[in-house]
């Protein structure tokens, strides 16, 4: 590409365009090399760092790049916590949200997602194929996330159909938007109110009632706020590296058996699927004085969006970034974002990857998808893909079959 | 190299050799010295690696900044000796340096 293309490249720039996002990976190379600090066009105009090292310090330095304007391009129409707070007010919130989130703490839910898993195959099993985005991964987490959070799961599929709205429509329908967020901010705040009444519980909307901040209790506002960020977290994002490892998977069967084998650890073979993967593609950040990053000159008020889909295939930092090496060491993404806001969840994710993948090893270990399939991603600040097709041997339901999940299983040592 | 010791909040004593220009949190995080979350990765901006300082150390050591000080403002227990591990970068004169880990970081 010309440098002249890549500035007209750079200035079109719209990471809420399909047509762009579906396969975002040359154009992001050409902006690395090219253009690593760049002015899009779109949507009022931004900054865009595409280089592994500056989209970093964008992240990471949150006294010249602020995240209570917001983090994203269009703006959420509501402000959201912690993740539209700078530290140390942000910390505040994470010291109390850290601890639901601990390896040792989500390791409790173990045998629950296990059984969410479980359930889900047992639906297809005996069929021999199955559409993996819309009858295993989408409708997995809901199913484990609202019930962490404390949200009844009767309420699973409204909570999906508006976050699915909030993410994916503020390019195109942000009146829309502002009813849906309206909308979901009416049931989870009525969802605080009848919690305040009721009997404590051990959820993270339970842990929240309970604890202070600053020396006082958190407002309903605070609580609505934060549920609704997890809500946007924990859903999408995980489902995205599920489905992006499964692909790989399907077409990489030496890298089953590798991992079935023991011979990559699943601690290391997962970074590199979220890596790979990257489901968050970039976020905004504020400038809050005039700074400069690659010889760029940043004005306060700018926006600038990093990117770490982009940052993830800077081969300055990882050789061979464009491929899935699932053996990959060091493995210092920026993934899980970097700095004070690093994902609140990310231990929960590693946990439901690795329960999912694994199991659909054991279960439907021969998975195949056909030679003509291409990926279509939804996109935004997430991207993540629509349908993933397999087919398989047919086989019988995990009670008939057998798995003994031993004291990890559903219905077992919590029976 | 710069000699740190961590103690645990059980006790558990760990004397590290530290290279010159790392940072406590980094060291302590190499030597694998249980207690040292350090979720941010050293920005400065989670408050996950508080440690205390010894009495005789706190004003031996380079000032709190402002940023320091209002994260320390976070932590859970904020003593006269309060620091976070990864503003501290090892040199000669911390050499023999005695820090202890609060409770919990989270």
């Amino acid at each position: 590409m010309t440098d002249e293309n890549v500035i007209r490249k750079m200035r079109a720039f719209d990471h809420t365009s399909p047509q762009q996002m579906n396969d975002p990976y040359a154009m992001y190379e050409a902006f690395r090399t090219k253009c690593p600090v760049g002015r899009s066009e779109q949507h009022g105009g931004f900054h865009v760092v595409s280089r592994y090292a500056s989209a970093k310090k964008v992240f990471e330095d949150y006294g010249s790049f602020s995240s209570t304007d917001g983090v994203g391009i269009p703006p959420h129409p509501f402000r959201m916590f912690p993740i539209d707070l700078d530290p140390p007010l942000q910390a505040k919130f994470r010291r109390v949200l850290n601890r639901r989130f601990t390896p040792e703490a989500v390791a409790e839910k173990r045998a629950e997602i296990q059984g969410v898993i479980d359930t889900l195959i047992d639906d297809f099993i005996e069929i021999g194929s199955a559409d993996l985005a819309s009858q295993l991964v989408r409708p997995l987490l809901p199913r484990i996330v609202l019930p962490l959070l404390g949200v009844p799961s009767e309420a699973r599929q409204q909570m999906s159909d508006w976050i699915e709205y909030l993410t994916r429509g503020r390019a195109t329908d942000m009146p829309g938007v502002i009813k849906a967020g309206d909308a979901i901010g009416m049931f989870l705040g009525g969802l605080v109110a009848t919690r305040r009444a009721a009997p404590p519980a051990d959820d993270v909307l339970g842990m929240l009632l309970e604890s202070q901040i600053d020396g006082r209790p958190f407002t309903d506002d605070e609580i609505l706020r934060t549920l609704l960020i997890i809500l946007f977290g924990g859903l999408d994002t995980t489902s995205s590296v599920m489905l992006e490892s499964l692909l790989h998977l399907a077409r990489n069967p030496a890298d089953k058996q590798r991992l079935k084998s023991g011979e990559v650890s699943w601690q290391i073979a997962i970074e590199e699927f979220v890596r790979f993967t990257s489901p968050i593609q970039g976020l905004r950040r504020t400038v809050t004085q005039d700074t400069t990053i690659e010889g760029e000159t940043l004005k306060k008020g700018d926006w600038v969006f990093g990117l770490h889909g982009s940052a993830n295939r800077d081969e300055a930092v990882f050789e061979n970034a464009g491929q899935c090496l699932l053996e990959r060491q060091p493995n210092a993404h920026l993934a899980f974002g970097s700095g004070a806001h690093i994902c609140l969840g990310r231990n929960l994710a590693r946990l439901e990857i690795q329960i999912l993948l694994s199991t659909v090893l054991e279960r439907l270990g021969d998975f195949e998808v056909g030679p003509q399939f291409t990926p279509d991603y939804l996109v935004g600040e997430a991207r993540g893909m629509k349908s993933l097709p397999v087919r398989f041997t047919p086989a019988h339901k995990a009670a008939a079959a057998g798995f003994d999940r031993g004291a990890h299983a559903a219905g077992g040592a919590h029976a | 190299m710069v000699q740190i010791t961590f103690i645990e909040h059980n006790g558990r004593q760990h004397r590290i050799d530290v290279p010159e220009g790392e940072s406590l949190m980094q060291a302590a995080q190499n030597n694998m010295v249980p207690g040292i979350d350090a979720d941010c990765g050293g920005a400065c901006a989670c408050a996950t690696c508080h440690v205390f300082v010894a009495d005789d150390w706190i004003a031996r050591l380079p000032a709190v900044s402002d940023n320091e000080d209002a994260m320390l403002d976070v932590v859970e227990t904020r003593l006269p000796g309060s620091r976070l591990s990864c503003q501290l970068k090892a040199e000669p004169s911390l050499d023999g340096l005695v820090v202890t880990l609060p409770a919990s970081q989270r």
